[in-house]
């Protein structure tokens, strides 16, 4: 079996495969502080509206946390719009594409790193 | 039914592979205490719960753990990505590695395939939610112990946020079993079961 031998650090973070890749198709060579900032954006939009949905599945009535939650999907929603543009579908509905199924072009969420 | 969201629920990047710490960590995807486990304890019991409040809560916790399962298994499979045979040889990996490979098979650490064993679906809203409230302290004791297994902040970052999460959805099952508690006889919580017996009023 031909293996390499010895300690071998991974070759390379997915985060720069993804980069490397994304800059391949990106017909305007989007900046890589752009792309970081968008993804940043999805998690973290996206995380408060799962931690406030739980949240208001016990407290129905509390009008403070829905009131947070309509900005929170408001904000998670312009940020999926710009990730859709920049990085590619974050749902198979997000497909926006005459000439390839693009849901089946980028990577895998465990190849990658946001 | 589902829809998938093509990323994690908290992002991963493990630069420097450990087979062993893989070894260790699969046991929160199909060990007793871990995600495959709470995802479906959670999504089973949902149809003996008659309050909506709670049953959201399954619903909603339970589909939060299919995240952390893809989470757990992200991690696993960072670990063991590109090793070579030397890399393999006489760690606790190398037993995996004969059935399994690098691939994703639930299992624990000690090597017990996962079983439905591993959670209860009773049929009793007291009892469930009970269950699922030890269940969340037990996943967050599994995630405790692995932190104290590895000292790189890749691993350390995420496993951190699942621990946390365990604490959050704790809270939640103890706010649920508050709103079942309130809907039942404040004399004797165990007079009926409102999933079972009869003659119970549709209570919205």
């Amino acid at each position: 079996m031909a293996m390499n031998n010895g300690m071998r650090r991974m070759g390379q973070c997915p985060q720069e495969q993804i980069s490397s890749r994304m800059q391949e198709r990106c017909p305007m060579q989007m900046e890589m502080r752009d792309r970081k900032s968008v993804v940043k954006c999805v998690y973290e939009t996206g995380f408060a509206l799962v931690e406030t949905m739980l949240y208001l599945d016990t407290h129905p009535e509390d009008r403070e946390a829905l009131a947070y939650f309509a900005k929170m999907k408001e904000q998670y929603k312009m940020c999926v719009e710009r990730y859709n543009e920049i990085c590619g579908p974050l749902r198979f509905t997000d497909v926006n594409d005459d000439n390839y199924w693009t849901w089946v072009m980028t990577p895998m969420p465990w190849e990658m790193e946001g | 039914m589902w829809s998938y969201e093509k990323r994690l629920e908290y992002p991963i990047c493990i630069k420097q592979t450990n087979p062993t710490l893989a070894a260790m960590i699969i046991s929160q995807y199909g060990g007793p205490d871990g995600e495959i486990g709470a995802s479906m304890r959670y999504l089973s019991q949902r149809f003996a719960m008659p309050y909506r409040e709670v049953a959201s809560v399954l619903t909603d916790v339970g589909t939060e753990e299919l995240n952390h399962l893809e989470m757990v298994s992200t991690m696993v499979h960072q670990l063991t990505r590109n090793l070579s045979m030397e890399q393999i040889k006489g760690t606790p990996f190398e037993a995996y590695y004969v059935d399994h490979t690098a691939g994703v098979w639930p299992q624990a650490a000690g090597g017990i395939p996962f079983t439905a064993v591993e959670f209860q679906s009773s049929g009793d809203v007291i009892a469930d939610l009970f269950e699922d409230l030890a269940a969340e302290q037990k996943a967050r004791k599994t995630y405790d112990n692995l932190l104290r297994l590895t000292d790189d902040s890749d691993v350390l970052e995420p496993l951190k946020f699942l621990r946390q999460r365990e604490i959050v959805h704790f809270q939640r099952f103890g706010e649920a079993l508050r709103i079942v508690q309130d809907k039942l006889d404040s004399k004797n919580f165990y007079a009926f079961n409102p999933a079972f017996d009869k003659g119970w009023k549709c209570n919205k």
